[in-house]
């Protein structure tokens, strides 16, 4: 089972922590984090999905400003999905539901070049599986302006990916198009298999302003294009009266933007923070969203650190989304159609919390790190979805545990 | 915060403007006049940029972790590949993703 591969979701991710970081050290510590997640979301009519994915990475600097990082991460999945989407109250969502178990890996590494007042980074990642290959190359740079009060940083990042997908070249109409039916001959000569690729640009803007001595606050923007195949090769959907269950069919195309801004407050008299974000997103499927996110951390004592967080999103459906029902009664709107839970109009809400426990023995001269964390975390997605004939509405929420550790030399 | 603009330098210590005349100001006096209303633009101007500007001496609470608006990137990761396949939305924490959402 194809699972969803973003490793240039963490070039970006580097350049935004690095541009929040209003008294960040030119040179930074040697790091290494290590994570485990496990994500449970139980299904009312089937097997639960299950993924645990672990991470590791390490960075170093290596003198000069330059610095070097790399990392691994996996997913370990197992579960069930409906194979056919269709209308709950029959009986394909049910029967039709394979079991799955697929394992993802991916490996990136970058070097960075810091100075006082700004830096550059570039990374590479690859990412494999048996039905899904991806390379990603990222560049980020990042200045302080106006004594370090602004942080202007701007992320590039390109992929070529590569899905495995059913040889459908003989298929006389969209209607009979097959859905594939296992990887085991991917990235073959197979003839019943072909190759086929998706080029993914995003560009990632953003200003950060340190306003006051206890507010931060960041604005920016995502731009994205995607060309290329998106659909589920895996998944198929009930069409018409007559019963015809052709694979998914998405448009090949899709641009995204995303605007957002984030502040954090210091109420030092508490020792605690307060974060707090909001997200327009927009695309050209017509899915539109927003997004809502308020942290609150406090410290316990002299090495604990609670964090409390709640989070909110609702969006609107695509142009070509119609629920399992309307599918087969109604027909797709035009060529396309989903049974992807992404793309339909839903809400969620996290809710969850975090324990961290740091130690920082800064006058013992015998110690061997500068600073070592371990925390541990739980959250709940529910998910708020528009009817029972919905993608995945037989699974109303997930739990997300996480534990971490890490070290700075 | 402290202004270090010069108006709070004390009075001037230059020497005394001219006296008017009957017909009104010298084209020196009003020379002077508009360079004096420059500077106080100017030093307004640089007044409301410093209380805008937060001196390192200043950021000590900024400095803290959880001032931080992405502290754990690697947690932000995990996050991030978990959101972005139960949502049709990206952007805005910092990451990007796309692609199919399978699963």
């Amino acid at each position: 089972m194809r699972l969803q591969l973003r490793p240039f979701a963490r070039p970006l991710l580097v350049v935004t922590a690095l541009a929040a970081g209003p008294a960040r050290a030119a040179e930074n510590p040697t790091q290494a984090s290590l994570r485990l997640t496990y994500f449970g979301e139980p299904s009312n009519d089937d097997a639960p999905v299950r993924v645990i994915h672990p991470q590791v990475d390490v960075s170093a600097p290596v003198g000069g400003g330059v610095g070097v990082a790399a990392g691994w991460e996996a997913d370990a999945v197992s579960g069930a999905t409906p194979k056919v989407f269709g209308p709950h109250t029959g009986v394909d969502a049910v029967t039709a539901a394979t079991k799955f178990s697929d394992f993802r890996q991916l490996v990136h590494g970058g070097l960075s070049y810091d100075r006082a007042d700004g830096g550059i980074s570039a990374s590479y990642a690859y990412g494999w599986e048996h039905d899904y290959r991806s390379h990603s190359l990222s560049a980020t740079t990042h200045d302080d302006l106006y004594d370090h009060n602004f942080t202007l940083a701007l992320a590039y990042s390109h992929n070529w990916d590569s899905v495995c997908d059913a040889n459908n070249d003989a298929a006389p109409g969209l209607l009979e198009l097959q859905a594939l039916t296992s990887s085991q001959h991917c990235f073959t000569s197979s003839p019943d298999v072909v190759t086929r690729h998706l080029r993914i640009d995003a560009v990632e803007p953003s200003l950060s302003w340190t306003m006051t001595p206890r507010l931060v606050v960041q604005g920016g923007g995502t731009i994205m294009i995607l060309d290329g195949f998106q659909s589920n090769p895996y998944r198929e959907v009930k069409i018409g009266p007559e019963g015809a269950v052709p694979q998914e069919h998405e448009p090949t195309y899709r641009q995204r933007y995303a605007v957002f801004a984030r502040a954090a407050y210091a109420y030092p008299q508490w020792r605690a923070s307060a974060q707090v974000m909001g997200r327009l997103y927009q695309d050209s499927w017509a899915v539109q969203a927003a997004t809502g996110d308020l942290l609150v951390n406090k410290y316990l004592g002299q090495s604990m650190l609670l964090t409390l967080r709640g989070r909110y999103h609702i969006q609107g459906g695509a142009s070509f989304y119609r629920n399992g029902q309307e599918y087969v009664t109604l027909g797709p709107p035009g060529q396309y159609w989903t049974g992807d839970r992404e793309l339909s109009p839903m809400s969620n809400t996290l809710v969850g919390g975090r324990m961290a426990f740091l130690r920082r023995p800064q006058q013992e001269r015998s110690s061997w790190f500068v600073e070592m964390e371990a925390d541990i975390k739980y959250e709940l997605l529910m998910y708020h979805l528009e009817s029972v004939n919905a993608p995945n509405a037989d699974r109303p929420y997930a739990h997300i545990l996480q534990g971490a550790f890490s070290v700075r030399f | 915060m402290h202004c270090l603009c010069i108006f709070r330098s004390g009075p001037s210590k230059g020497p005394a403007p001219p006296a008017m005349s009957s017909r009104g100001q010298s084209p020196r006096s009003l020379t002077r006049s508009w360079l004096l209303v420059v500077a106080l633009a100017l030093g307004s101007g640089g007044c409301a940029a410093s209380k805008w500007t937060v001196r390192p001496h200043q950021r000590e609470l900024l400095a803290d972790r959880i001032m931080q608006l992405d502290a754990e990137p690697q947690e932000r990761a995990a996050e991030d590949h978990v959101l972005s396949n139960r949502e049709g939305a990206v952007g805005g924490n910092g990451t990007s993703g796309g692609g199919c959402g399978c699963n």
